[in-house]
């Protein structure tokens, strides 16, 4: 039950990582339950970091898929949102010239079990997806109280 | 000592003759002897002593041609006796072949298998030390992994909030569900 439920919900961006394997300027970031365990193991220095921690420490995998310097990004990104089976449920949705972006839910017995972000813009796509007890909440504190701005960050991975 | 009949002088002859006759009719003569003898007695000029060897082997030519018994003859019967031979042998050897066949087939799925099972007691040996390399992950690289999290969450947290006062409805609504939720519960 829980292996079913747990490669159904993998489905959506497992399909896309495999459909944009050979594609040379996509990057992907894959962060298993095991790696979540040991963040554990991470001291947290500042009040952030163990906010950060503290939120970290319920999710069970990460997936990440960013495309740059691309021809289409929101055709890209208009499609991806028709991917998403029913079981998903649209939290939020934004559109403006820049960038388009939808935020879908999956539920699990009243609590969110996955957090799937997609996004796109003229030139780029991302679709994360988050798997574990997700708290909107806190997850919205996170950068606000560091300050961070959303690129930034997207900079730094895509620089490792 | 020079040999050949061709070559042989009057003297020689005649000591050959008598020798190789004596070995003939005592039954010592080889195969080789026993041809040159015949060509010896075949010569004309043959002392009259041996004048009975030349009508022996004349009326043994005249046989073997009545019978049609030429030199192929003993060949001939030679391979039917090899031949029986080798069918006799070959009977036995037959099932020792299969005997033989089947323990090495046997040997081979043998070592096949306690190879196998090697290979698994290896395996079964290598899986905790590999299980233990997931977790000695290198501070590095845990820290990496880290900050990617770290990057991905700030990242779907701004974009959340780039959302503006949808987040905070957002926020509303879903600390509402989950009362709502929590009190059906």
């Amino acid at each position: 039950m829980f292996l079913s439920i747990s490669v159904f919900s993998q489905d959506v961006v497992q399909r896309f990582f495999q459909e944009m394997n050979a594609d040379e300027n996509v990057t992907k970031v894959s962060i298993s339950s095991k790696m979540f365990e040991l963040f554990m193991h991470i001291d947290g220095e500042t009040n952030d970091e163990k906010e950060l921690l503290e939120t970290v420490s319920k999710l069970k995998g990460m997936k990440i898929l960013i495309k740059e310097e691309m021809a289409d990004g929101k055709r890209l990104y208009a499609e991806a949102i028709t991917r998403p089976s029913s079981e998903y449920e649209v939290l939020l949705t934004v559109e403006d010239n820049d960038e388009d972006m939808t935020f879908f839910i999956r539920e699990e017995n009243g609590r969110i079990a996955e957090l799937v972000m997609i996004a796109g813009g003229e030139s780029n796509f991302i679709l994360l997806s988050l798997l574990g007890e997700i708290d909107l909440n806190q997850i919205s504190k996170l950068s606000r109280s560091m300050n961070i701005e959303g690129m930034e960050n997207l900079e730094k991975i895509e620089n490792r | 000592m020079r040999r050949g009949p061709k070559k042989m002088n009057m003297e020689y002859k005649d000591d050959e003759l008598r020798r190789l006759a004596e070995r003939f009719w005592s039954g010592e003569s080889t195969l080789e002897e026993e041809k040159t003898l015949k060509e010896l007695v075949s010569y004309s000029e043959l002392p009259e002593e041996y004048e009975d060897l030349a009508a022996y082997f004349e009326s043994m030519n005249e046989m073997s041609d009545e019978l049609g018994l030429d030199s192929s003859f003993d060949e001939n019967i030679l391979e039917k006796i090899d031949a029986q031979e080798q069918s006799k042998i070959k009977r036995l050897p037959r099932t020792r072949m299969f005997w033989a066949a089947a323990a090495v087939l046997l040997l081979a799925f043998a070592l096949l298998f306690f190879q196998n099972q090697e290979e698994k007691q290896e395996v079964m040996a290598n899986e905790p030390s590999q299980q233990e390399n997931h977790e000695t992950y290198t501070e590095e690289e845990l820290q990496a992994a880290f900050n990617q999290t770290q990057a991905a969450l700030l990242l779907i947290s701004s974009k959340m909030n780039s959302a503006g006062s949808h987040a905070d409805q957002l926020n509303k609504f879903h600390n509402a569900t989950t009362r709502i939720k929590s009190k059906q519960q």
